[in-house]
């Protein structure tokens, strides 16, 4: 039957415009959809309707070859211009936001007269505790916006993104308020500072924290507003401070307030350009249920608190330990505080790095197992395992590079009441920290960031822990040494959680990216 | 009433439907499933005071399906996520995904009763466990490797399958059974709109729950699966995969529907190839409003006008369209085309425009966007054209002919069936047959179209109306419930 020059046309029209069809009941609507209706079937082929013409075409498969769809990506895909951009764009995301903390150091070093000086010194040391705790508890908050706006604008939906973002930013605001006013009576029972001062600190906490929230709501829709008002406030302060001679302090809360202004600008107007509009029919479109928002981002909220917790852990415990009172909370350690400051800028310069190279094996890991075979995986885990190692050695020869660099530099200057040892002991533990901060990075992109919350909570307890017995005991230089303990946990630990997840690497890669 | 895709939350043939079943049967009381891509879609239509719930479930667009979920309070929300251990799912859930794999990858291995029971146990485990913790687990990525990588498929060796591969499938699977996690509202009767993911309700409560099963089919939602899924995915693995899966899905909604109610005598040769019992059809042809869609007295055009309606997308087969508006423009130069609707799909959007630009049609061809005024449309054209690749039965079709408008159609669906001998048909996806037939038309006096038209409107006056539609879904849903309860009562009297 059927072996007439149209059917053969026919045959070689859906083989070659329809390649890899599979199925025959693909075949019948392929033939459909290309006008023949049962009754032009038998006209023209002598069938009897379109089911049987497919089941003939698709008998003869074995004639058309599958075609290879080739979606291997080609090895040495990677040119060195592409790997320059990837590492400019990955460092300078997270290098702007040091860029301030860089400038307030350089300007401590340097020798800047003070022509207008209105504020009290007292204020310094209380602004000092403020911002770590604003950072330590505003972060969480950080997190839960940039996780969830993110999400909606991958989506391409910022109305969706800006909606999100309010209800986290009323709760942040609510809990900062209510953190600022316990602060504010917790100060006035122990007799912190002047009362005056107190509720100054108290309003500045609530300042420093909406910034950061802000930060991260702006960052969302305008994607170069945080590093343009970053370089623009520390431009404002460059100038303040040696151009107007304006002491450190004001200069500080000066740059505050420009950037709080202009964060608020940004907010509104970003607001009224992805308002939502009411449908015509109906309700608008809900929100998810904030209680379950809540819980799905409540890892993304410890992982924010805890992070700075870490980080100014050692500090807060050493002013405390120091004192053995609550009026030095706010960083009568001077000494212990610039040693330490030494130590965090290299690891503020080493973040851009630790990123650039957990978004590497990132990319590699995934770029890998998309294109193996099951029977290839066992070979992703080790070629992963060499990758990742090569990164920590990479990581540990730069941090050893910026800190000796940083330290020459420094000692060229007036080193105040740098205590060298304890910096090198702060390099250490800040390096530790690194490898923990380069694991918890490449958890958090395969959606595992669980796993790691209750490694860096108990760092940060044994950080606080070791750091206020040892800085009570032996003196408060010794609390370095809580942040060094508590970091050898996070890096050991996180590790042995990175190299278990590389053992499945092929289950990481599915359980990624929902 | 279970919807995929479309009401009330997206336009189009099959929402009209809905909604005039709904808005037309104030003594029946609705409540509405409908699956949608993401939870974002606004509602598109006003709904009638007998709609008493709309339960969206949304496939994409969130994290976990708890964001959008029936468990709430929280409090429940979390007991589910707490009580879903990889013990319970090693020991609850793995046996029974098992056997739901293999039903779809292997139907000849279990039988169709006992996949639909499977599918009843999964519902039921997900009304207890939680979906994204037990669908994400590493035990249902290792069983279901493990058990779509054996040799099941002749075209595709096992060895190659890639983890990209298996991936993309097992993320698929786990967006189109979401449907599954959802429970089923205790009501008399389910009815379904499409044999596909939304019909697994129906299924499910006819099983469980002895709730009868009406199937409405507008397109055969198989052939278009087929048609859809080539464009969207290129591995073979996975469109196999989803071809088995679609398979299964639809064999499920024909065996345990009780009767299924293709819009058209032209679906009916699906259904029979796809083993339905000639006995379990009933056709039920769509109707519209005459006193909406009728004839408006417009006076001549300038110049010669064809129109378009529908949603913009590849099954519409505008492109078609625009390469025969490049043919019928060498005869009738003034000659326009006005293309109605939404763009559904933009990157075929785009194809079309590109199209245009190469035929230089920018001054021929335009796209008119959505009306809501269609007789108006209709009323104004010279003629209508339509130019799908595939139709269940279009209900742009009938309102054109009670507007008495002169068609011409792709072969395709039940349009035959509608037109009869009152317009001109044409083979789909051929832009010369179809420019041909325009011209014909065109060359046409225009008494000689209003004739044209007023024998479509005739034929749809005693045809197609919404009355007899509607007169028709109640007495089925009558008869449906009636001979449950008598079912039901014999039962009892048996025990």
């Amino acid at each position: 039957m059927m072996t007439n020059h149209a059917l053969q046309n026919l045959i070689n029209s859906v083989y070659t415009n329809y390649p890899n069809v599979c199925d025959p009941w693909e075949i019948v609507a392929i033939v459909e959809a290309l006008g023949y209706t049962d009754k032009a079937i038998a006209a023209e082929f002598g069938c009897r309707d379109a089911l049987v013409l497919g089941q003939f075409i698709y008998a003869q498969r074995d004639q058309f070859p599958f075609i290879e769809i080739n979606n291997k990506p080609v090895e040495k895909s990677l040119q060195l211009r592409d790997e320059i951009n990837i590492f400019i764009s990955q460092f300078s995301h997270s290098f702007i936001y040091t860029i301030p903390f860089i400038i307030l150091l350089i300007l401590n070093y340097l020798p800047v007269e003070t022509k207008v000086d209105l504020l009290p010194a007292e204020l310094n040391s209380l602004f000092g505790f403020v911002t770590m705790a604003s950072l330590i508890t505003s972060s969480g908050f950080v997190q839960m916006i940039s996780r969830r706006g993110l999400f909606y604008m991958g989506l391409n939906d910022p109305i969706q993104a800006n909606r999100i973002c309010l209800p986290i930013l009323s709760m942040g605001l609510f809990t900062t308020i209510l953190l600022s006013s316990i602060g504010i009576i917790f100060g006035f029972y122990q007799g912190i500072a002047a009362d005056g001062y107190i509720i100054i600190a108290g309003i500045y906490y609530v300042l420093l924290s909406t910034i950061w929230m802000l930060f991260a709501i702006v960052g969302l829709q305008y994607r170069f507003a945080a590093p343009v008002i970053l370089i623009g406030i520390t431009c404002c302060f460059f100038i303040f401070r040696v151009f107007l001679r304006f002491s450190a302090l004001e200069s500080q809360v000066l740059m505050v307030s420009i950037a709080f202004i202009s964060l608020a600008i940004l907010s509104i107007s970003n607001r009224l350009k992805h308002r939502s509009v009411k449908p015509k029919f109906g309700q608008r479109v809900p929100l998810p249920h904030l209680s379950i928002l809540v819980y799905l981002l409540v890892p993304y909220f410890l992982y924010g608190i805890v992070y700075f917790g870490f980080i100014f852990a050692d500090r807060l415990v050493a002013n405390i330990a120091s004192g053995g009172h609550y009026s030095l909370f706010a960083g009568n350690s001077l000494g212990y505080q610039d040693s330490m400051d030494l130590a965090l800028l290299d690891l503020l310069l080493i973040v851009p790095l630790v990123e650039y190279y957990s978004y590497k094996l990132i990319t590699y890991w995934y770029r890998r197992a998309k294109f193996m075979t099951l029977a290839e995986a066992k070979g992703l885990g080790w070629s992963l395992q060499k990758k990742y190692w090569s990164s920590i050695k990479r990581i540990f020869l730069y941090f050893s590079l910026l800190a000796t660099l940083t330290l020459v530099l420094l000692s060229l200057l007036h080193r105040g009441q740098t205590n060298n040892i304890l910096t090198i002991m702060a390099c250490i533990g800040y390096f530790l920290f690194a490898i923990g901060l380069f694991n918890t990075v490449i958890l958090l992109s395969l959606d595992r960031l669980k796993d790691i919350l209750g490694t860096l909570a108990t760092a940060t307890l044994i950080d606080f822990i070791v750091g206020y017995l040892l800085g009570s005991v032996f003196g408060v230089y010794f609390a370095v040494v809580g942040l060094i303990a508590g970091s050898i946990f996070f890096a050991v630990n996180s590790s042995q959680k990175i190299l278990k997840e590389i053992d499945r690497a092929e289950y990481c890669y599915f359980y990624s990216g929902w | 009433m279970t919807t995929e895709g479309t009401y009330p939350f997206l336009g189009g043939g099959v929402s009209t439907w809905c909604h005039e079943l709904t808005q037309q049967m104030p003594e029946v009381d609705f409540k509405i499933m409908a699956i949608v891509a993401n939870p974002y879609l606004s509602q598109q239509y006003p709904l009638s005071a007998n709609v008493t719930q709309v339960l969206k479930v949304p496939l994409w667009g969130m994290e976990d399906p708890i964001e959008y979920g029936w468990r709430f309070p929280f409090s429940r929300a979390l007991k589910s996520k707490i009580a879903t251990t990889g013990v319970t799912i090693s020991e609850r859930f793995m046996p029974l995904f098992e056997v739901l794999l293999t039903g779809i990858i292997s139907p000849e291995r279990i039988e169709i009763d006992a996949l639909g029971q499977v599918f009843v146990a999964i519902h039921e485990y997900f009304l207890r466990y939680d979906y994204h913790k037990t669908m994400t687990s590493i035990e249902v990525w290792s069983g279901f490797q493990t058990l779509v990588t054996t040799a099941w498929q002749s075209q595709i060796k096992p060895d190659q399958i890639t983890i990209g591969e298996i991936t993309e499938t097992l993320k698929l699977l786990y967006r189109l059974l979401i449907p599954l996690h959802v429970p089923i509202p205790p009501v008399d009767l389910i009815h379904s709109s499409s044999a596909s993911y939304c019909g697994l309700p129906g299924v499910i409560g006819k099983i469980k729950y002895g709730t009868p099963y009406l199937l409405t089919e507008h397109g055969i939602n198989i052939r278009e699966q087929y048609l859809n899924l080539r464009t969207g995915i290129s591995s073979i693995f996975v469109r196999r995969f989803l071809h088995y899966l679609a398979s299964a899905v639809v064999k499920l909604n024909y065996h345990f529907a009780d009767i299924v109610a293709p819009v058209c005598n032209y679906n009916t040769r699906w259904e029979g190839w796809w083993d339905v019992p000639p006995d379990k059809i009933k056709v039920i042809y769509n109707g519209a409003d005459p006193e909406k869609f009728k004839p408006q007295d417009y006076p001549a055009n300038d110049h010669p006008i064809v129109m378009n309606m529908g949603l913009i997308f590849a099954l519409k087969g505008q492109l078609t369209l625009i390469e025969a508006a490049a043919i019928v423009r060498e005869q009738f130069p003034t000659v326009e085309f006005r293309l109605y609707g939404k763009p559904s799909d933009l990157d075929y959007f785009a194809r079309c425009q590109a199209k245009i630009k190469e035929h230089q049609l920018e001054n021929t061809v335009i796209f008119a966007g959505f009306t809501n005024e269609p007789w108006r449309v209709y009323g104004e054209a010279d003629i209508v054209a339509m130019s799908s690749i595939s139709e269940g039965f279009p209900y742009a079709v009938i309102e054109a002919m009670l507007c008495e408008a002169a068609i011409v159609s792709t072969d395709v669906g039940g349009v035959g069936e509608a037109l009869g001998d009152t317009g001109l048909l044409v083979p789909a996806s051929q832009p010369i047959a179809l420019a041909n037939a325009i011209i014909e038309l065109l060359s046409l006096t225009r008494e000689q179209r209003i004739d044209l038209g007023k024998r479509s409107r005739q034929r749809g006056l005693d045809l197609f109306t919404q009355n007899k539609c509607i007169q028709t879904y109640l007495d089925t849903y009558r008869k449906l419930i009636r001979n449950t309860r008598i079912l039901e009562l014999k039962n009892a009297i048996d025990l």
